[in-house]
C-alpha cells in the first residue's frame, strides 16, 4: 500500500483476542460512517480469516501476531491481515459445495465461503514470515456487496510491505 | 453468549440463544446445547432473534446440533434470525436443511411438517 492506513491493530494470535478485532471494527464504523451492513461484511470476513490464522497458524503453540490494516476510500475500503504463521492462502481454497441435506452437510469448511460472498475480492501473498491478505469491499458507501467481483487488484499493492511490528 | 430454555405451546422446546456466535460464543453455549438436542426426541424451536452475529463456528453448531436431533427422531427450526445473520445463513445454504420461520405459526407448521 502506498499510502499510511486509515486504522490499525496488532493483536497477540490468541482467539480471546477475536473479540478485540470485533471491538475495532465497530469503533471504525463509529469513526468512518461505515454504513452497518459494510461493517458487518468487514466484521465477518476479519472474524474467519483471524480465527483460521490464529487456530491453524501456530500449529507448535509459539506466540504469534497479527496485524490488521484499514484503508478507507472513497469508492472502496481495503484491508490487509499479516500474521506471523504457517503459510496457507484462502484464496485458493475451493469450499465445500452447498448442502443437498442435513445428513450430507459437512461439519465445516465455510468461512471461505463466506469470505468470498461478503467481499469483493481476497488476495493472498506469501510474506517472508507469514501471509498476506487483503481484502476490498466496493460500493462502500451502501454497505451491499458488488454484484460482479472486481477484478484483480495492482500487483505492486500486494507486495507485503513491513513485517510484523 | 447465553442459552435460555423453555417450553412453547404444542410442546414444543425453546432454545433462546442470545450474544455473538463466533468461536468465542460458540463455545460458551456448545456443551448445553448438544446436551438439549442429543439426549432426547424433540421439536426444538432455536430463537436466534437476540443473536447479534454469526460465523461459520455457530454456523457449524446448528448444524451439528439440528444433525443430532434428526437422529433422535426429532427436528429443529430457526426462529426469527435478524436480516444480517440470516444473510450469512444463506449464503451457506443452511436454510435450505433446515427451517427458518419468522413467526411462531410458520415455525410450528415447519416442525409439525418435518
Amino acid at each position: 500500500m502506498a499510502t499510511e492506513p486509515s486504522s490499525q491493530i496488532v493483536i497477540q494470535a490468541r482467539l480471546e483476542a477475536l473479540r478485540d478485532l470485533a471491538h475495532w471494527v465497530e469503533r471504525l464504523a463509529a469513526e468512518f460512517s461505515l454504513p452497518a451492513a459494510l461493517a458487518h461484511r468487514i466484521d465477518l470476513c476479519l472474524t474467519e480469516l483471524a480465527t483460521n490464522v490464529i487456530s491453524y497458524g501456530y500449529p507448535d503453540g509459539r506466540a504469534g501476531a497479527v496485524r490488521v490494516r484499514f484503508w478507507r476510500h472513497a469508492d472502496r475500503i481495503v484491508v490487509c491481515i499479516d500474521d506471523d504463521g504457517m503459510p496457507f492462502d484462502p484464496s485458493s481454497y475451493e469450499p465445500p459445495g452447498l448442502p443437498s441435506s442435513l445428513s450430507d452437510a459437512p461439519g465445516g469448511g465455510r468461512g471461505i465461503r463466506l469470505v468470498r460472498s461478503f467481499s469483493d475480492e481476497l488476495h493472498h501473498v506469501a510474506a517472508t514470515t507469514g501471509n498476506q491478505l487483503t481484502l476490498v469491499f466496493r460500493d462502500a458507501g451502501t454497505g451491499s456487496p458488488s454484484t460482479a467481483r472486481a477484478g484483480v487488484q495492482d500487483p505492486a499493492d500486494l507486495k507485503p510491505t513491513q513485517q510484523l511490528p | 453468549m447465553e442459552l435460555a430454555v423453555n417450553e412453547l405451546d404444542s410442546g414444543i422446546l425453546g432454545i433462546n440463544l442470545s450474544g455473538r456466535m463466533d468461536i468465542i460464543g460458540t463455545q460458551q453455549i456448545d456443551l448445553k446445547f448438544t446436551a438439549l438436542t442429543s439426549t432426547r426426541r424433540a421439536q426444538i424451536l432455536v430463537d436466534l432473534s437476540k443473536v447479534t452475529f454469526i460465523a461459520s463456528i455457530g454456523i457449524r453448531t446448528l448444524i451439528n446440533n439440528a444433525k443430532a436431533q434428526k437422529l433422535r427422531g426429532g427436528c429443529m427450526v430457526l426462529y426469527k434470525p435478524s436480516n444480517q445473520v440470516e444473510e450469512v445463513l444463506k449464503a451457506t445454504g443452511i436454510h435450505t436443511i433446515i427451517p427458518i420461520a419468522h413467526d411462531f405459526d410458520a415455525a410450528r407448521g415447519a416442525l409439525g411438517s418435518a
